[in-house]
């Protein structure tokens, strides 16, 4: 409140000094969140049908993947290829003379397994070899996804190149689409579950690994 | 001359504004409001902080202390719990008020033993002020927004949390609140057994710890004006840059970024890393080193490394395969990259024109050694951002003016995303204390060159606060890209009324700071009006889910979507953990950890 009472002290710098801040935590040992996607609400599309209120709860807690560290940037990978998504977080190191906050983390997913998955590599032959900017569309179990590949995204970080794709109780993808940064379009069918596969602009699908 | 004139038409709003704040009755009212709103604050979260202690020592004639002798509400509920579903072994349950009935404090006891009696330990206890809804300071009294979030064992053995939005009507009593109404708005309770996940790092060998960047320690870069910054790095990439098919990590330091290679692992043996970071030619320090990007350049079939750094320009690796001893040999080729200047924050790349290979936005902040915020609540002097062009063989050509790109704000988040499905990545920049830009890119002119506009406010992307990561995904599977920005959902939240901007309006002028502030003001007004009761709140109610409705519009979710946790986030992203086909959000939470376990 002192920085709207007096902002003259504000502009010397003051309140971002360590000397300011003492031994204080600002937002210490805080606990990180996985927002659950719990999907729509039952009855609530919107009138264009195609959107409706989502709701997310918080299980990070009492999933163990809360990680109370000063948190920085975040990476998302199928760090064993077990067919689901770990996290690796870095940190910060908090007030230096405290213990420190610095170890990164690794955490290992122990529940996505249990269900469908799909793990897909794209390589570029036009289009950038990487294929960043690719748009990857996957029918399965009634719901329509959409993935790009990216390079660089959230806090200074960058997820994994393999795009992954959860299939629920689906024993295969119907349909999957991808729109290459050269703007050619593909589709792929019938793709079983549990499957590693890298898709080569123009030249076709290969599976890495199927049925784990 | 002519620059200097146009100024001040713009600022006229403002100094009109400026002058009636001044007129001595509206100052004095400013002034007065302010001050009410302040004391209440203080003396609620006094209140509230006591509250929560009666909760973590299961006291009950300890909370009862807070209740007016003369509760009474004709029509409250005791609170249920009604479970939502279970999978996962994570059980969802919601709150609601069973039947209405009269309550008085005996209600009140019993109801406060029932919840006392639904847990056996509690590690944390907090009500959060969210919002003083009225006050009447005639009258003494004044309506609350509470959340009251616990964290334990229920009676199970299972670990809990619950958070469950409370409204307060409470009046004075010389110097304490003492409720005398009170209603359950909302609230929800999950458990499990915490065996989601397992944390593996140093198990597996990853012995990475951050360290402080030791430059701004030394007289040329001692962060005078925001030494805060110190406290701002890093992010972590994830890539497999030796083909291998299993994921690498590198996390990027202020001291000594490190390489771990994932040698695999498997059912019977655990997964291992090694840190391969000077076996492959990286340096065993560099200093400033934010983000780290492994992206095929050249289009030779293996990963190449970008890093920035803060204090220098950036760094380019080149991958050259498989040295004789097995190990990846990456060559040092940023002298001849043209990779700009320092002061980087963040980094994405994708091929903005087309052409067949990856560009590069680089993110920028602040010179902490000379600027700091202009204000708490906006500004826009940042370093400026660059757009740097891949020319097919390691080197780049800063094209940031002809492209439009530049932005002005302190930047922790880029994210490249075709928004507008035409066949060309947008960008999406997230801003500390401000505004954020969507930037529109427009493909090739007659003349060749890639444009953007900035479209950010008509297309509803401003998102004011303390942007501090972005991401785009498609959380509602309708088959556009949405965005989640991490931001700072604030302990004084309650505070950022619209009487608090015009308090600390009033004082700039009173306190002559106004002149300097002036560019900030007119920035606010332009996007806000001179109504700033959404302002102060967007600034700091938390993370922003932006849903684009499919013609290029957002809208940020309700509240009750969820997806504002109470803290201090930076980096946040998009994920199926569950595989359910749906893509849920992981928030890294934490600013600086002291003695103490204060939030802000």
């Amino acid at each position: 409140m002192s920085a709207v009472a007096h902002i003259d002290d504000y502009k010397s710098g003051l309140h971002y000094s360590d000397e300011f801040r003492g031994e204080m935590s600002w937002n210490g040992y805080e606990a990180n969140n996985l927002l659950r996607n719990e999907g729509c609400r039952e009855g609530e599309v919107d009138q264009a049908g195609d959107s409706c209120t989502l709701r997310f709860s918080d299980v990070a807690h009492v999933l163990g993947a809360d990680d109370l560290r000063d948190s920085r940037g975040v990476a998302v990978t199928d760090i064993d290829n077990d067919g689901d998504l770990d996290l690796a977080i870095n940190h910060n190191t908090g007030y230096e003379p405290m213990t420190p906050q610095g170890p990164a983390a690794l955490l290992r997913n122990d529940v996505g397994s249990s269900r469908g998955w799909l793990s897909l590599q794209l390589r570029g032959t036009t289009s950038n070899r990487d294929a960043i900017g690719a748009v990857v569309s996957l029918e399965a179990g009634g719901l329509r996804q959409t993935r790009q590949r990216t390079a660089g995204s959230g806090y200074a970080s960058q997820q994994s190149g393999r795009l992954h794709f959860g299939l629920g109780d689906a024993p295969s993808v119907d349909r999957l689409t991808i729109r290459w940064p050269s703007g050619k379009e593909e589709t792929f069918e019938d793709i079983p579950a549990r499957s590693r596969i890298r898709i080569t602009e123009g030249e076709g699908l290969e599976v890495l690994s199927a049925g784990h | 001359m002519a620059t200097k004139r146009r100024r001040i038409l713009w600022a006229l709003p403002l100094l009109l504004l400026a002058a009636v704040l001044w007129a001595g009755a509206q100052a004095r009212r400013i002034n007065n409001e302010a001050e009410i709103l302040a004391a209440t604050g203080t003396d609620a979260i006094k209140m509230l902080k006591a509250y929560a202690e009666g909760i973590q020592h299961k006291d009950v004639e300890s909370l009862l202390e807070h209740y007016a002798q003369d509760y009474s509400n004709p029509a409250q509920g005791f609170w249920e719990q009604v479970t939502r579903n279970e999978r996962d072994g994570v059980r969802l349950s919601d709150w609601r008020s069973g039947t209405p009935r009269e309550f008085s404090k005996a209600e009140i006891e019993e109801q406060l033993q029932q919840f006392l009696a639904s847990f056996t330990t509690l590690e944390m206890a907090k009500l959060k002020l969210t919002a003083v809804e009225e006050i009447r300071p005639e009258e003494g009294t004044a309506v609350l927004r509470s959340v009251l979030w616990v964290r334990g064992q229920d009676l199970e053995s299972r670990t809990f949390e619950t958070q469950a939005t409370l409204r307060f009507w409470v009046q004075r009593h010389g110097e304490t609140l003492l409720i005398h109404r009170q209603e359950l708005l909302s609230g929800e309770t999950v458990s499990g057994d915490r065996r989601g996940f397992s944390e593996i790092a140093r198990a597996s060998g990853i012995d990475f710890v951050a360290q402080q960047n030791p430059l701004f320690s030394t007289p040329e870069w001692t962060p005078e004006k925001f030494g805060i910054l110190r406290y701002g790095p890093a992010g972590v990439s994830a890539a497999d840059y030796d083909g291998d098919g299993w994921d690498d990590l590198f996390f990027a330091d202020g001291r000594a970024p490190r390489l771990y290679r994932n040698l695999g692992g498997s059912q019977s043996s655990p997964l291992r890393f090694e840190d391969v970071t000077v076996q492959v030619g990286l340096p065993q320090e560099e200093f400033g080193v934010n983000i780290g990007l492994f992206v095929d350049f050249d289009n030779d079939g293996d990963l190449d490394l970008f890093e920035s750094r803060f204090m220098a320009g950036g760094l380019l690796y080149r991958n050259d395969g498989p040295g004789a001893d097995g190990y990846t040999v990456f060559t040092d080729v940023s002298a001849s990259a043209n990779l700009g200047r320092g002061f980087v924050t963040v980094a994405a790349a994708a091929d903005y024109d087309l052409d067949g290979d990856v560009d590069l936005y680089l993110g920028r902040y602040l010179d902490p050694r000379k600027e700091l915020p202009t204000t708490l609540f906006y500004t826009r002097n940042g370093q400026g951002n660059s757009l740097l062009r891949n020319d097919g063989d390691l080197t780049f050509t800063d094209v940031t003016a002809s492209a439009g790109v530049r932005e002005g704000g302190l930047t922790l988040g880029v994210a490249w995303g075709d928004y507008d499905r035409d066949g060309d990545p947008d960008l999406y920049v997230a801003n500390d204390f401000g505004r954020n830009a969507l930037l529109r890119n427009e493909g090739k002119g007659e003349d060749g060159i890639v444009r953007f506009s900035d479209v950010s406010q008509e297309a509803g992307a401003l998102d004011f606060g303390f942007g501090m990561s972005a991401s785009w995904g498609d959380p509602d599977n309708d088959g556009d890209l949405d965005i989640y920005v991490s931001n700072v959902h604030s302990g004084q939240r309650w505070y950022g009324q619209a009487i608090t901007l015009y308090h600390y309006l009033f004082n700039s002028v009173r306190q002559g700071t106004i002149g300097q502030d002036l560019a900030t003001f007119r920035e606010i007004y332009r996007y806000a009006g001179a109504d700033w009761s959404d302002y102060g709140d967007s600034m700091v109610n938390g993370n922003s889910l932006l849903i684009n409705d499919g013609a290029g519009h957002f809208t940020e979710v309700p509240e009750a979507t969820r997806t504002n946790p109470f803290g201090w986030y930076w980096g946040s992203t998009f994920l199926d953990y569950d595989n359910d086909g749906r893509q849920d959000l992981y928030a890294a939470n934490g600013w600086i950890s002291g003695r103490t376990y204060d939030d802000l």
